[in-house]
């Protein structure tokens, strides 16, 4: 370990304590690398002060953002020159630090450096772990490239890291979001609240409800149908599984949906998963056959924007010849029909 | 022993500008209301002599002084004389990106960090809601092996008596959070009373203050530090430094607000004035 409290640094004045970016500014780049590594190394900041609600990662790098483009630049040049330098014996806090400071100044050329730390210089410690997942996350910041893809691929499957690499995949392409979705759901399944996270997420982090549509049928087609109730649940939790959604979806899409669901959810689980989606605005009609059997016939949509919309999901000729009553599902018969008219839900 | 030409240098230096002076009259404040040991005086001086020695030159003596504490913790962390009566409960104030770094589960409270704006916002609106103390990791600790905190009813009164942000702008004030601008968000954690059983709880000195020049050591025989107010430059709410703990599950954290206002003009004269 190198003992970097020798080094030189560069005099300060009290006004600089006031002001340490404009000093910082007017270093060098060989100096303010110096100062990088004392700051890092022995935990000397000044002329910065870390206040006690703060961290040096945090301070360090929350004033350098708000420098010139200059600064930022020769920040982006330094940080990955201290990554190669961190070496095992050096305390764990500087690497977690510099992770940070790479990830918030966006130091992209740190990329080579730190997918060598992840997979090379790194144990499976605990803490080892906690820099991985950071690393892992600059990493996916910078964004997922044809270099990283692999990477990513890798610990995909391992539930240490499988949100933050599932996040970068489908970021880079979105066709992760709807094969990996089921991998997820897996890793995850004894966890519900880091499920529930990792499905917040990935809606936040879609452009439009139509995307999720797609994704959720994409994942029906391939789910574990004992997965499925989880995953519905975890997204109407999630605010994102309501009528709002398929309301502002193309029609034919949300009929996929909906077949898929009913396809594919096993009979023991339906019933609960349609009692839960009424709440949130989804409503089932039934059709009582004369044999007794029900056969879901169509959807409602409420919106509260009072907007309302219905499908019929079963045309006509799929029904028994005759059908003798409808209601919603979970509630008293919302209305009696005689007749089905074409593909037209008549309430 | 006659300090060292080399000690001697070094403490001409440091007191030639005001902060560093500040920080010598602190820490002879600490020594004479007895806050701290009397041989620390010798301890801290020999450390530096041999620290003088081999380090380069043309170092600012305040990194020098710096440096040494950050080298010694057995020496100069927690060596406070004085502590709180009972298990009093605590909490401190940090950072939203504090929070977010530190203080979450990371495999799934990821934070993309070079737009992480966006990141911080969702935790901001998230606290007490999505972000539940299932989600709570880590460490509570500052670079060093120890946090700063205040007992919770003092923290808890400014709260009830403000909105949000005004609140969270007179902590800032109040805790004397130097350099918490305009803009940052706050969040407050209390600590449970059993986290901090059979651990060191110290009124603070200034060794353990570092070069923080808005620290003031307190005598106060209640055996509490007290923070500096940096609006009436007074020494204001009770505060102790702890032994690192971890944070988990059993801890409460409250979103406290987003600071409205600048840091008020210090006059660094009237903090000197505190201690003299």
């Amino acid at each position: 370990m190198t003992d970097y409290s020798k080094r030189n640094n560069p005099k300060f004045s009290q006004h600089d304590f006031d002001n340490p970016l404009t000093w910082l500014e007017s270093l060098s780049q060989e100096d303010l690398r110096d100062w990088l590594r004392r700051a890092l190394w022995v935990r000397i900041t000044l002329p910065l002060i870390i206040p006690p609600a703060s961290r040096i990662a945090v301070e360090i790098s929350t004033t350098l953002k708000k420098g010139s483009a200059k600064l930022k630049s020769t920040v982006r040049e330094i940080v990955p020159v201290l990554l190669r330098e961190w070496g095992r014996d050096d305390p764990k806090a500087v690497l977690d630090d510099l992770l940070i400071i790479s990830g918030r100044l966006r130091a992209a050329s740190s990329e080579a450096s730190i997918a060598d730390i992840i997979t090379r210089r790194l144990g499976d410690s605990e803490d080892a772990v906690q820099l991985r997942q950071r690393g892992l996350s600059v990493l996916s910041g910078f964004g997922c490239s044809e270099r990283t893809a692999p990477l990513f691929e890798q610990y995909l499957k391992n539930v240490e890291y499988a949100a933050i690499s599932y996040r970068a995949l489908y970021r880079y392409d979105l066709k992760y979001a709807e094969t990996r979705l089921q991998d997820i759901v897996s890793i995850f399944q004894d966890s519900p609240d880091e499920l529930d996270m990792v499905v917040r997420t990935l809606f936040r982090d879609l452009q439009s409800p139509s995307q999720l549509v797609d994704i959720l049928v994409e994942y029906l087609r391939e789910a574990e149908p004992r997965s499925i109730l989880d995953v519905v649940e975890a997204l109407r939790c999630a605010g994102v599984f309501n009528a709002e959604l398929f309301i502002r979806a193309k029609p034919t899409h949300r009929i996929k949906v909906f077949r898929l669901l009913l396809e594919r959810c096993p009979p023991s689980d339906l019933q609960q998963l349609l009692l839960r989606l009424k709440p949130v605005g989804i409503s089932f009609y039934s059709l009582r056959q004369r044999d007794g059997t029900e056969l879901i016939q169509a959807i409602s949509y409420d919106s509260l924007s009072e907007q309302r919309i219905s499908d019929s999901i079963v045309s006509t000729h799929e029904l028994s010849e005759e059908v003798m009553e409808a209601f919603v599902i979970g509630s008293e018969p919302l209305a009696w029909v005689e007749t089905i008219s074409g593909n037209e839900w008549v309430n | 022993m006659p300090p060292s030409a080399a000690y001697s240098i070094w403490e001409t230096e440091l007191t030639s500008d005001q902060f560093g002076r500040m920080w010598l009259n602190k820490f002879r404040f600490d020594i004479g209301h007895g806050n701290i040991p009397t041989t620390m005086t010798a301890t801290l001086r020999s450390v530096l002599e041999a620290k003088l020695v081999s380090i380069g030159k043309g170092l600012p003596p305040l990194v020098i002084l710096e440096t040494v504490i950050q080298e010694n913790p057995i020496l100069f962390d927690l060596q406070g004389l004085r502590g709180p009566p009972g298990n009093e409960p605590y909490s401190f104030v940090i950072r939203l990106e504090v929070f977010a770094y530190f203080y979450l589960k990371r495999r799934v409270l990821l934070t993309i960090l070079d737009d992480d704006d966006e990141e911080l916002n969702f935790i901001w609106r998230n606290i007490d809601g999505t972000i539940t103390s299932r989600f709570f990791s880590g460490k509570v600790r500052t670079d060093r092996a120890f946090f700063w905190c205040a007992p919770t009813k003092e923290l808890e009164t400014t709260s009830a008596k403000y909105t949000a942000d005004r609140a969270a702008t007179i902590l800032r004030d109040r805790l004397g959070l130097h350099l918490l601008d305009k803009g940052h968000r706050l969040i407050r954690i209390d600590v449970p009373v059993a986290a901090l059983v059979g651990k060191r709880l110290r009124a603070p000195n200034t060794l353990d203050s570092g070069a923080n020049p808005a620290f003031v050591p307190s005598d106060s025989p209640d055996g509490y530090g007290r923070t500096l107010n940096l609006a009436t430059i007074t020494r204001d709410v009770k505060e102790i430094v702890a032994e690192e703990i971890p944070f988990d599950e059993t801890f409460e954290i409250h979103r406290l607000g987003m600071v409205t206002s600048k840091v008020p003009h210090i006059s660094w004269l009237g903090v000197e004035a505190l201690i003299i």
